[in-house]
């Protein structure tokens, strides 16, 4: 089977900064990482990959920077890897993110597409579902777990609030997979090696067909109109090792 | 005459009735509603007709059942093609979710069906008076600063909220049940792809983090002496014991017990953070404790700048002391 896991780098936890009186945002450096759920879906696309003796292809969108996080899902193991970037691409809001990973997804044989929950930066847990629907394929959100039942249906586990559903779906399908699914694998050496020497293929919008005014900025349905740093509610009080005796009523009221 | 504009809000409940969020998201809606001449209608899916009147004392105006063999169970596709049809036929300028797990993905699917802007996880919600348009905020950047987003160019304009933000109020005790209406989504030429087996209600976690007190680890608790010390003082203050995600790295917690952006969220009486450092990651698990106290050995550690009170000492000595301090006052 043919699996596509998408993927995000996401700016290092310690390289975003605010200047607390301007609100302006400082980069430290330009650390970026493989957005740390995507690890997991990476991990959930190779485990299909060993059980129906199949094939993963890493896809990313972001500035060629973003290269970083398609080779950590190489060095996992992952079989080929696309980056797609361009100018055109930049500034995209969810809606004009999926639009463009649904249309270069379009022009692809595959069967099963796999995300991650939600990233560490935008965190809006929605991409996913929105490709899906402007595939027209089913689609699974918050995935537990997963059995391939033969060639055109999968049946998983969703965690949906306080249940939990089991339902199949015909593939080809998208499945979203819930933080907790697995531990991702350490890379391997041999992938380490080989995801450094790796060719990353670069599309932009001339290699797929688009419609290049759903895409990017122009493309985007929402706008960031203000940006500010919220007020901090906690003002901290610096209690001596002689002083913990005043933490006894705030830790103790609820059991003595 | 000028048509109003709508705001539609889609509810969910359960045996219990309403969900809360239905509830802070349509008290909410109702304040600004009057504030701007606007209409108020609200939605239920694969719901009885005793929630629709529920939603008429939180504000609704009058509030649609959609009712149908497809949606006895929860299929992003089922579900997408009825809303997306009522939403068609209200024409709202304005449609509103709980940030649920449900509702976060029926809104994906909706906003991507109807080509329009979505914004996750709202913690406060506005209109613009001079244009009636959705101020919507959110945190970003992992909460170190807080956007507001509006909708160009689309419609309608859609937001999830997070729950808990907004003050439930209860605007009358009195039903007019001529205010609820079923609406016949039309299925037909409809390919369903996804079949619901089994639905297990109630989901039990056994690493429950829900207690008045919890004692955060970070990845300074490195030696099964302070593990050992940490868990006599939980168990004298009945509290749970979580940790970070370094922590949990480490090997010394379970995966269970993570908080944060990767683990749980947590909102207990007192947070108490041994050892952490104060990760954006960690930090967006903990804000909503209503206490926290933290202990490091790094005075310049970022946790000391979002807690009430800061302690500047070696967790195990920290642990000795306050473990002998409890038994000295029993």
């Amino acid at each position: 089977m043919k699996m596509i896991v998408c993927v995000k780098a996401v700016p290092t936890s310690d390289s975003i900064k605010f200047d607390d009186v301007s609100g302006h945002l400082i980069r430290e450096g330009n650390g970026s990482e493989i957005n740390p759920y995507d690890l997991i879906a990476v991990e959930a696309a190779l485990q299909l990959k060993e059980k129906t003796n199949g094939d993963v292809l890493a896809v990313s969108m972001g500035p060629h920077s973003s290269s970083s996080a398609l080779r950590s899902a190489l060095s996992m193991g992952v079989d080929h890897a696309t980056l797609l970037s361009s100018p055109r691409f930049s500034g995209a809001d969810v809606l004009a993110t999926s639009s463009t990973l649904s249309a270069y997804i379009k022009s692809l044989p595959y069967d099963i597409l796999i995300f991650g929950k939600h990233s560490t930066d935008g965190d809006t847990g929605q991409v996913g579902s929105e490709v899906a629907e402007m595939l027209k394929i089913p689609h699974a959100c918050n995935v537990c777990a997963f059995k391939v039942l033969n060639e055109t249906e999968i049946e998983v586990s969703q965690r949906l609030d306080d249940r939990l559903q089991t339902l199949t779906m015909s593939i080809p399908c998208l499945l979203i997979i819930e933080n907790d699914f697995d531990y991702p694998r350490n890379p391997s050496l041999i992938n380490t090696i080989k995801a450094k020497k790796a060719v990353i293929e670069i599309k932009t919008e001339s290699d797929f067909d688009l419609d290049i005014a759903q895409v990017g900025f122009r493309g985007s349905a929402t706008r960031v109109a203000q940006i500010f740093v919220p007020v901090k509610s906690r003002k901290i009080v610096f209690l001596t090792s002689d002083q913990l005796s005043e933490l006894l009523p705030l830790i103790t009221k609820e059991t003595l | 005459m000028i048509q109003r504009k709508r705001m539609l809000i889609v509810c969910e409940g359960n045996d219990e009735g309403l969900l809360e969020v239905s509830k802070q998201l349509l008290s909410k809606a109702r304040f600004l509603c009057d504030a701007h001449s606007m209409n108020l209608s609200a939605v239920l899916l694969n719901s009885k007709n005793d929630l629709a009147e529920e939603s008429l004392l939180y504000g609704s105006e009058e509030t649609y059942l959609i009712n149908h063999e497809l949606l006895k169970f929860y299929t992003a596709q089922a579900y997408t093609e009825a809303l997306v049809q009522l939403i068609q036929y209200l024409s709202p300028s304005i449609v509103l979710f709980g940030a649920t797990d449900l509702s976060r993905d029926l809104a994906a699917c909706c906003a991507a069906r109807l080509r329009t802007g979505l914004t996750a996880f709202c913690t406060e919600l506005d209109i613009d008076p001079k244009t009636l348009d959705l101020l919507q905020t959110r945190p970003a950047y992992g909460g170190q600063v807080m956007a507001t987003i509006t909708t160009m160019n689309s419609s309608p304009q859609m937001a999830t909220v997070k729950p808990g933000v907004f003050e439930i109020r209860k605007m009358t005790d009195v039903i007019d049940k001529t205010k609820i209406s079923q609406f016949d989504p039309d299925f037909t030429g409809f390919a369903m792809l996804s079949h619901v087996l089994t639905i297990t209600h109630k989901i039990t976690d056994e690493q429950s983090l829900d207690h008045p007190i919890v004692i955060g680890c970070g990845s300074a608790i490195k030696d099964t002496e302070t593990l050992q010390l940490i868990h006599k003082l939980a168990l004298m203050t009945k509290a749970s014991v979580a940790a970070s995600r370094k922590a949990v790295e480490s090997g010394l917690f379970k995966r269970e017990s993570q908080v944060g952006l990767t683990g749980k969220t947590i909102r207990p009486k007192v947070y108490l953070a041994l050892g952490i450092s104060g990760a954006v990651q960690h930090l967006e698990g903990i804000k909503e404790s209503k206490l926290i106290i933290a202990v490091n050995t790094d005075p310049s550690a970022p946790i000391f700048e979002h807690a009430d009170y800061g302690i500047v000492m070696d967790v195990k000595d920290f642990l000795v002391k306050m473990i002998s301090l409890i038994e000295n006052q029993r």
